[in-house]
């Protein structure tokens, strides 16, 4: 796994070297540097006519370089905004929003592809476009998700005893400041089985009992409720 | 006393008369319709023009005018024994076209310089759009 992320890290370095080493090295930019340097010779040998023919081509390439770097830095731009869409989609997915609004979850995944595709196609503006519609769209997750209502993640939960509801690993592991899922139930139960009165009896939970409520994507976690 | 009054009142017209003749004609300047040149001040002219339009480098930018500016003072030459009205005529013509040869090159030069600068700056800004993708890659993000 180490060797993975070395491997990738590598990958990132090396691509973000030639991008930035393409740049000053573009064949234009070249180009209009060495007919400025032959205009300049002829301008001081005399040769007017040829001075200025060779200015001019240097401006034609310096052009053409400028739109170059500009196609590059616009297609930078929509690479940012493409990343921070994923990257606010996987936070998303960490806060259980595929259980918790579905809805939103598709609209923002559909729109994601969407912004992806058009960046494939070197369609920059409009994928930058829909990219800020997804950070739009899932600005205030918390909220939509309605995490801020049931306060932060816990790391701890006290099993009850309630007549309503019993409490069972399935209910709880549905909790919103639990998983929000109760197929994760699973979960729970192998980061507490050894506290268990039967540790081969998952349904057998006693009032009081503290469960510890593990991480499984990195979310951060505090408290007991 | 009326002879020192009398010298000071002469004196003060001398000065004021002085004062307002016409300056002496510049030496580079085409020669006034009319006025009388010897041989002598007319190939001098021719020369000085030559000089003007070498240093303009003229004989490079504009060959052909300057060429035209060498034939008739080379014309001129053979002329100043036998012929010095001429000569003279072929010398002030010479004059009258590096002159014109030079300020063409002139004209030329500026043009080409102007060109210059334009790419210089061109190629600046160029540099100025790559640093700012260069500091947009240094700071890991673009704008979202």
């Amino acid at each position: 796994m180490k060797k993975l992320i070395l491997v990738f890290l590598l990958a990132i370095l090396c691509a973000a070297g030639s991008f930035a080493q393409s740049l000053q090295d573009n064949e234009y930019y070249k180009k209009s540097m060495e007919f400025t340097r032959l205009s300049e010779k002829a301008l001081s040998d005399g040769d007017y006519d040829a001075a200025r023919d060779y200015a001019i081509k240097a401006q034609e390439n310096a052009a053409l370089s400028k739109q170059y770097i500009e196609a590059m830095l616009l297609a930078y731009r929509a690479r940012s905004s493409l990343n921070a869409a994923r990257a606010r989609i996987n936070q998303a997915e960490r806060q259980n929003i595929r259980t918790r609004n579905r809805e939103l979850y598709n609209s923002a995944t559909a729109l994601y592809k969407q912004a992806s595709s058009k960046f494939d196609a070197k369609n920059y503006e409009a994928s930058m476009e829909d990219s800020r519609a997804v950070l739009a769209m899932l600005e205030n997750l918390e909220e939509l998700l309605g995490i801020g209502a049931q306060g932060p993640l816990a790391a701890e939960y006290e099993v009850k005893l309630s007549l309503k509801h019993r409490d069972c690993l399935w209910r709880i592991a549905g909790f919103d400041f639990v998983y929000g899922d109760p197929k994760k139930w699973r979960s729970l139960y192998e980061a507490n089985k050894s506290k268990f009165v039967n540790p081969e009896d998952p349904d057998l939970i006693v009032p009081g009992q503290i469960l510890t409520i593990p991480s499984l994507q990195g979310e951060t976690r505090s408290g007991r409720r | 006393m009326q002879k020192i009054f009398f010298i000071m009142f002469a004196a003060g017209i001398l000065f004021f008369s002085c004062g307002s003749t016409p300056p002496p004609a510049d030496s580079g300047a085409p020669p006034q319709t009319g006025a009388v040149v010897d041989l002598g001040t007319a190939r001098g002219r021719a020369d000085a023009a030559q000089e003007k339009a070498k240093a303009a480098k003229a004989n490079i930018a504009v060959k052909e005018d300057f060429a035209q500016a060498a034939a008739a003072y080379a014309e001129a030459q053979p002329l100043a024994a036998s012929n010095p009205d001429g000569a003279i005529a072929k010398y002030l013509e010479a004059e009258k076209l590096f002159l014109a040869s030079a300020d063409a090159a002139n004209a030329k030069r500026e043009e080409a310089q102007k060109q210059l600068s334009k790419a210089k700056s061109d190629i600046k800004e160029v540099e100025d759009a790559a640093e700012l993708l260069k500091k947009e890659q240094k700071a890991g993000g673009g704008s979202q």
